[in-house]
Formats: C-alpha cells, sequence, structure tokens
C-alpha cells in the first residue's frame, strides 16, 4: 500500500519546500513587522494595543531612576480615581500611575513582565482592586487579546491560549501569539488609509497627551443625590434626564443577577494572575500591594457588602499586601463618582491622599 | 468544509501528505474516500446520494458503450433523464409545484417535498450527462475502474462548485501519476493565494454592501446607492467564483491533476459573446456542447440559431437556482447575445467591422460590455421581480456619489484589477513566478501576499462562496 520511500520524498519535496521557505519567510516578515514592536510605535494611541503603548510610553516619560517608584496598575477606574502626583505629595515616594482603561489583571501581569524585562525597578506595584462582583467573565475578557498583542511572544503560545476559558477566546488568543497582523487588521487598516491622521496622532497628540497625564486632574461631573428607601428610589423628579439615564443604567447593572459559577471562575482568575504578578515582583524585591477602590456611588445607601469571595481571592495572594477593604468606603457616594464606574475629581483626590498615605506608611514597615 | 476556514487546509495538507505516501492505486482510493469526508462536511446523507448517482452513471456508461443503434439512444436518454430527474426532484420539484399553484391559484402546501438541496448537484448532475454523452458519441469508451469513475464525479477541489470537468480532459490524467514538479508546486501555491486573497480580500469586501444593497439594509450605518451596490454585486460575484475556481484549481494542481481555466478576465470583454468566452467557462463549453450543439446549433438557418441561444442561455440560468429570476438573467443574455449578431451583421453590411475593431475603441466596447453584464445581475441578485423592479428603478436615477468618496474600495479595486490587468496583459509576470523566480523571491512574495491577505482578509463573517447554492 505504501510506496517506497525515495518515491515519497520526491513527491513530498518540492510542496513541503515551498510550503516551508514561504512559511518562514512569512514569519520572519510578520517578526520584522510586529513581533519586533516596530509597529506598535506605529499603533493608534486610542487602540487597544495603543493604550498599552501609551502607559508604556507614560512610563519612561516618568521613570527617574534612583528615585523610590511605586507602579499603579489597574484599568480605567484607577486611571480615573488615582493620580501619582497627588499619592506621592510630600513625599520622596513617586507614583507612576500606567493603568489601561479595560483591562484585566492579566494585562497587567503581562506589562508587569514587559516593565521588568526593560529593566525598571520599583519599590511597590500598586493595583486598584474592585470587591464588587460582575457579570461577565474576567478570563474571557473580549478586549485582552488586542491589548496583549503589544506585550506577548512566541514563548507564550502555550500559556496564554489557555489562560481562556472559552474556545473561541482561545483562538482569538491564539491568532493574536501567532498572527499579530490579523489581530492588528483593522489597525493597520486604518494607518494605511490616513497615514497623515496617524502621524498627527502619534506626533503631535500623543505627546501632550503623555504628558498631560500625570496633570490630569480628574472630571468634575457628579452623579445625583438620590433618595433610596429598600434598595428603590423614591423621587426621580429632581434629577435630570441625561443623569437619570446614566444613574438607572448603573442601578440596572447592580440589581442584574450574577451566576455563581462566574463569581467563583472570576475569584480563581484574580488569585491566579495577582498571584503571578506578587511572584513577579518580588523578583525584583518589590511589594505587591492592593487597595480597594470604591464600589460605585449608591453602594453606601444600598448598603451593598463586599464580595466575600473576591476578599478571599486576593488575601490568598502569597506575598501581597491586601490594604483594609473598607479603606476608602466613606468614598462610595455620588459626590465622589462622575458615572457608575469612575471617580471624578474629588473622589481622584481623596483616593491618592487616602491610598497614597497607607502604601508610604505599608513600605516603611509602618503598617 | 469551505475553502476559505483553517479546517479545509488541515484537510488537504493532510491528504496531500497521504497521497504522496501511497502507491498508485491505493492513493486514487484515498482520494475518492477523503472526497467523500470533504462532501460529509456539509451532511453525511449528501454522500449516499453523491455515491449512488455514481453508480448508476457508471452502469449508464457501461450500457450505452455495449448498445448500438436506438438501444444506444434510449440508453443514452435514460441517462440523461435520470441525471436531470436527479436535478428535478432536489432542486426543481418545489419550484415548479409553487409556480404552478400560482398560475392555478392553489395552496401547493400538500404537494411540497420537504427536502434539503445537495451541495453541488448542479455540478454533478452536469458531469454525469456529459460523460453518458461522450460515451455515446464514442469520443470515450466507458470506464472501467469504478475508483477512476468515482474520483472523477467526487474530486473535492471541483465537486460542489467546479469547474464542470470534461470527462475527456479528466480520465487522460489518470493513467499515469506525474511526479510533482517545483513549477506545479509554484503554479498551484499562487492560484490558491490569488484565490484565498480574491475571496477573503476582495470578494467579501464587496459582499456585504451587495447585500446592503439589495436587501434593504445599510453598510456602515448608510444606505448604499443602487450603482454601488450593482457594482458591488458585479465585482462579488467575479472574485467569489473566480477565486473559488483559482483555489481549486491550484489544490487539483498540487494532487497531481489539472482543470481547465473556468475565468480569463470577463469583464474586460469586448462584447458579450467574448465575455461568455471568458466567463464560466467549463459551463459554457457544457452548454454549447450538450445542449446548444444537439439542440442544431446554428447548423438549421438563422431563426432557429437565435431560438436555440435564447433556449440554451434561458436553461442556463435556470441551472442556477430555481427562481424566475434566474431564467430572466438567462434569457437576458440570450438576447443580448442575439442583439450582438445582429450588430456585428450592421457593421459587416456598413463596412466598419474594421474601424469598430481598432483598439481606440476596445475601452468604449468593454466599458459597455461591463454595464450590460452589470445590469443583468440586478435580476441575478434581486430576491424577486419586485425587488428586481426597483433596483432597476434606482438605477434610472441620478448617482450619489458620497458613498464612493466614503468607501474607497468601491472603486479603488475595480481601478487597482484593472492596472494590474494592464501592466500583466500577458501574465508573464504570473508565469516568471512560477517558471523563472528564484526560490527566495517565489517564498518573498508569497510571504508577503500572505500578510496582505492577513491585513486586508475580511475574517470578521464567515460569507459562504455565491456558486455553493447553485
Amino acid at each position: 500500500m505504501f510506496d517506497r520511500s525515495d518515491r515519497i520524498r520526491a513527491r513530498l519535496r518540492a510542496p513541503l519546500l515551498l510550503a516551508g521557505v514561504v512559511a518562514l519567510l512569512w514569519f520572519a516578515v510578520e517578526s520584522l513587522v510586529y513581533r519586533s514592536g516596530a509597529y506598535y510605535a506605529l499603533a493608534a494611541p486610542e487602540s487597544n494595543a495603543g493604550a498599552v503603548v501609551n502607559a508604556l510610553l507614560m512610563l519612561e516619560g516618568q521613570y527617574r531612576p534612583g528615585v523610590r517608584t511605586v507602579l499603579v496598575l489597574g484599568d480605567s477606574r484607577v486611571a480615573e480615581g488615582f493620580s501619582g502626583p497627588l499619592a506621592g505629595a510630600g513625599s520622596e515616594l513617586a507614583f507612576i500611575n500606567m493603568a489601561v482603561p479595560g483591562s484585566t489583571p492579566r494585562t497587567w501581569y503581562y506589562l508587569l513582565r514587559e516593565i521588568e524585562r526593560r529593566g525598571y525597578r520599583f519599590e511597590a506595584v500598586l493595583v486598584g482592586m474592585l470587591y464588587r462582583p460582575v457579570g461577565s467573565l474576567l478570563s474571557d475578557w473580549p478586549l485582552a487579546p488586542s491589548q496583549d498583542v503589544a506585550l506577548i511572544g512566541v514563548s507564550d503560545v502555550f500559556a496564554y491560549p489557555a489562560s481562556y476559558a472559552g474556545p473561541a477566546m482561545r483562538t482569538r488568543a491564539r491568532q493574536a501569539l501567532l498572527f499579530p497582523a490579523l489581530t492588528l487588521r483593522s489597525d493597520t487598516l486604518d494607518l494605511l488609509q490616513s497615514p497623515r491622521q496617524r502621524w498627527r496622532q502619534l506626533y503631535e497628540f500623543r505627546p501632550g497627551f503623555i504628558s498631560y497625564v500625570p496633570l490630569y486632574p480628574g472630571r468634575e461631573q457628579r452623579m445625583p443625590q438620590l433618595p433610596f428607601s429598600d434598595g428603590t428610589v423614591l423621587d426621580w423628579s429632581a434629577v435630570g434626564a441625561a443623569e437619570r439615564a446614566l444613574a438607572q443604567t448603573h442601578l440596572a447593572e447592580l440589581a442584574a443577577p450574577i451566576d455563581p459559577a462566574i463569581r467563583a471562575a472570576n475569584a480563581r482568575y484574580l488569585t491566579q494572575w495577582l498571584g503571578a504578578m506578587a511572584e513577579l515582583a518580588a523578583r525584583n524585591d518589590a511589594r505587591l500591594i492592593v487597595f480597594p477602590l470604591p464600589r460605585g456611588p449608591y453602594q453606601e445607601a444600598l448598603g451593598a457588602t463586599v464580595d466575600p469571595s473576591l476578599v478571599q481571592a486576593v488575601a490568598s495572594v502569597a506575598g501581597a499586601i491586601a490594604l483594609p477593604v473598607d479603606l476608602l468606603q466613606s468614598l462610595e457616594q455620588p459626590a465622589y463618582f462622575f458615572d457608575g464606574l469612575h471617580a471624578n475629581r474629588d473622589g481622584r483626590e481623596q483616593i491618592s491622599a487616602v491610598v497614597g498615605a497607607r502604601v508610604r506608611a505599608a513600605l516603611d514597615g509602618r503598617d | 468544509m469551505l475553502f476559505d476556514t483553517l479546517a479545509y487546509w488541515l484537510f488537504f495538507g493532510a491528504t496531500l501528505v497521504l497521497l504522496a505516501c501511497l502507491r498508485d492505486r491505493p492513493a486514487k482510493i484515498a482520494l475518492v474516500l477523503a472526497s467523500y469526508v470533504f462532501y460529509s462536511g456539509w451532511d453525511v446523507r449528501f454522500c449516499l446520494l453523491l455515491a449512488a448517482s455514481t453508480a448508476v452513471n457508471y452502469g449508464f456508461g457501461l450500457w450505452i458503450e455495449s448498445a448500438a443503434g436506438a438501444a444506444r439512444k434510449r440508453a443514452l436518454l435514460a441517462a440523461v433523464s435520470f441525471n436531470l430527474g436527479l436535478l428535478a426532484v432536489f432542486k426543481y420539484y418545489n419550484f415548479f409545484i409553487e409556480s404552478m399553484a400560482s398560475l392555478l391559484g392553489i395552496d401547493p402546501a400538500g404537494a411540497l417535498l420537504n427536502i434539503v438541496l445537495p451541495v453541488g448537484i448542479s455540478f454533478v448532475t452536469f458531469e454525469g450527462v456529459a460523460y453518458a454523452t461522450d460515451v455515446y458519441r464514442r469520443q470515450l469508451p466507458a470506464v472501467r475502474s469504478k475508483t477512476d469513475f468515482a474520483l472523477f464525479i467526487a474530486f473535492f477541489p471541483h465537486l460542489v462548485a467546479g469547474p464542470i470537468i470534461r470527462p475527456m480532459d479528466f480520465f487522460p490524467q489518470l493513467v499515469t501519476r506525474p511526479l510533482l514538479t517545483s513549477e506545479d508546486s509554484r503554479w498551484g501555491l499562487r492560484e490558491i493565494l490569488k484565490g484565498l486573497f480574491k475571496k477573503v480580500a476582495l470578494a467579501n469586501y464587496f459582499a456585504p454592501i451587495a447585500d446592503a444593497c439589495f436587501n434593504g439594509g445599510s453598510y456602515a450605518g448608510a444606505a448604499v446607492p443602487a450603482w454601488a451596490g450593482v457594482l458591488a454585486f458585479s465585482l462579488q460575484i467575479y472574485f467569489d467564483f473566480s477565486g473559488y475556481t483559482d483555489i481549486a484549481r491550484g489544490c487539483a494542481r498540487l494532487l497531481g491533476y489539472r482543470f481547465p481555466a473556468n475565468f480569463e478576465r470577463p469583464y474586460l470583454s469586448a462584447n458579450i459573446s467574448d465575455f461568455w468566452r471568458r466567463w464560466h467557462i467549463s459551463l459554457s463549453f457544457w452548454l454549447r456542447d450538450y445542449l446548444y450543439v444537439p439542440l442544431g446549433g446554428n447548423r438549421r438557418g438563422a431563426r432557429r440559431t437565435l431560438l436555440n441561444l435564447l433556449i440554451v442561455m434561458g436553461l442556463g440560468g435556470l441551472w442556477h437556482g430555481a427562481s424566475w429570476n434566474f431564467a430572466i438573467w438567462g434569457l437576458y443574455h440570450g438576447l443580448l447575445l442575439i442583439a450582438h449578431r445582429g450588430w456585428q451583421r450592421v457593421l459587416q453590411a456598413s463596412g466598419l467591422q474594421a474601424a469598430g475593431a481598432r483598439p481606440l475603441w476596445q475601452p468604449l466596447w468593454i466599458g459597455c460590455t461591463f454595464v450590460l453584464v452589470s445590469l443583468g445581475w440586478v435580476p441575478f441578485r434581486a430576491a424577486d421581480f419586485a425587488a428586481t423592479r426597483s433596483m432597476l428603478v434606482a438605477l434610472a436615477s441620478w448617482p450619489q456619489l458620497d458613498f464612493a468618496a466614503q468607501h474607497w474600495g468601491i472603486w479603488l479595486i475595480p481601478l487597482a484589477s484593472l492596472i494590474w490587468c494592464w501592466l500583466d496583459r500577458q501574465r508573464r509576470w504570473q508565469d516568471w513566478l512560477v517558471e523563472r523566480a528564484s526560490l527566495p523571491t517565489v517564498a518573498a512574495i508569497g510571504a508577503i501576499a500572505l500578510l496582505c491577505l492577513e491585513i486586508f482578509g475580511q475574517f470578521e463573517t464567515q460569507i459562504p462562496f455565491v456558486y455553493f447554492q447553485f
């Protein structure tokens, strides 16, 4: 049934040689353009990959060798709600906020790994944590592959896709690793369609944005004060239409039931990735510190308790310092939020001052 | 398994390696089995139909060959009836019942069959008819080898959407098994990459524009003007079908078989007859050899010739699908062919034929032919008569050009294609790539093509090949 080996070789030689060389060169071209990091300098600053690049550029601009520095990681809640200069005011400790909007702890881990690879060293890594359950599976966060594409490499070929739960997300993760051009397709197309606009975004607007971020004061808007009784709003009459819509959306999100399986999976996810970050930080004699983010503008009025599974998840991370869960509970009021998730200017100032002081105390061994 | 999926390429790679490892006969058997595996990807039940059709057609071949005189003709008639009957039951039965019921004003519900249209049945039955006719005409001896015959019918690269392989072209290729040369590999790879780019990057770009226009939806949040929708469908169907054919030919070549060309830059045709010599060539040949010629062709006077053209094109249109819109599309092309004949006569009589054939006039003729062909796509794509009518009415209004300003692809892709066709008008670059370029050059071009495919490909939604439904 099987043919002689010399014939088999003769039949397969030409197509396999050609396919092999094409595949090799394809990999080389993709590596040259994307895997080398060359492309990321051109990624749109507003894109997911671009946001990661922005964070790295911010670090590059703010890092001072020899100065005791705390690296701050998180999502948009940390970007809006934490100010490095305010946290470090009056002390020799510098805080660099590298929060990436729409990111989760896995991205923070890969970001931290990249930062470590580039030789930056920190006293501590500070992470903002929301002790409120969320309805979506964090491990399958849809934005993650397009953010992480700038941070992962071929060495992650098995571990990275395996960190996703669903097959569709695993495929996307594999795609981001093996075919970065495919993941950055729309960004590349935008670049090709309007190179001038991209040039302006990158070289005119971004430098200003990066230097402005540490000076950003936060937003002025406040969520409306609402009269609650047993978790129900008694009177909407004093609230404008736009504010009402914002508040109603937020309250609907809070009221939505959350699958216990998702809660449990998210707690495991936090333990896994915060643990990995703590380990990575420890390798450079840095501590991982987790601070609680204010959970929302109406938590106090609603009498909502913290999610014990998340508290347990953070507490179980070896080598991490978890700041008290109720540290910022007094800020869970509309006066400190501009929407259901993000702190406003007042909130930002309060959070930065309180957390800054606690971190300094923790690092100075006073806590 | 669609050609633009990873599953297909894994299947193809495994088949390629398996066949290379086997001796001649086991390799053929393995290829037949692989083809059935490929076909079962749609519905395992289809394989039973395919096997039954293959067995019956094999028997008909032997019967036709052994018979003589009137019996031979009867055998051919039986073979053709069987194949067309199969097509009639699976593809047209419900359509004709509904049409009759609509004509008589009765409810067809009780008479309708609840059957699924097997993928590629139109192509399979045409292969069967072609084989029986060729044996009847003694152009081909009946095939003795069951494996060879099964391979002819089921060979997976052409099974579901052609090209329609002529028995006389295919069976001689089964006699000896050629060794795959470097040129074959390059040719195959070139066609596969070309086809994938046409399908995934170009056809799939135009598909949502055409869909939005013909289905009354929006594209990127805006309505699509009629001219853009029709142009988009003209380009979608070309890039889709010719892309499919390129991939099919490339795969076949890598497996050691050669398929004929199915497209020869049809939108650069200077007249409608020329268009049909360049568009879906294998169908045009089939219709000519197995329908037009048996009807008498042009041997029975001018009127009968024109009638034959209308019959052939009308039936050719209906072959595409069970809908009167397809018949109208076919008849429209029949009328265009008749009009072209008349025009040729006028030019001849007036002595202007040579002047009209001058290169100076070619862009005008090509433009006119493209517009006429594109108008023909309206009934082809529209859901029914009403949609056809409203689209034609919309086309008659002043064109809105804002769409072209926002979506460059609608004009940039045809323009770039035109420039490419002009630059490589003799296909010397393509031939150079296969015959003379060094391996690193070929590989570099292949790698860049793959990178372009990644960047320009439309991977968000899986858009099936247009001709799969036929």
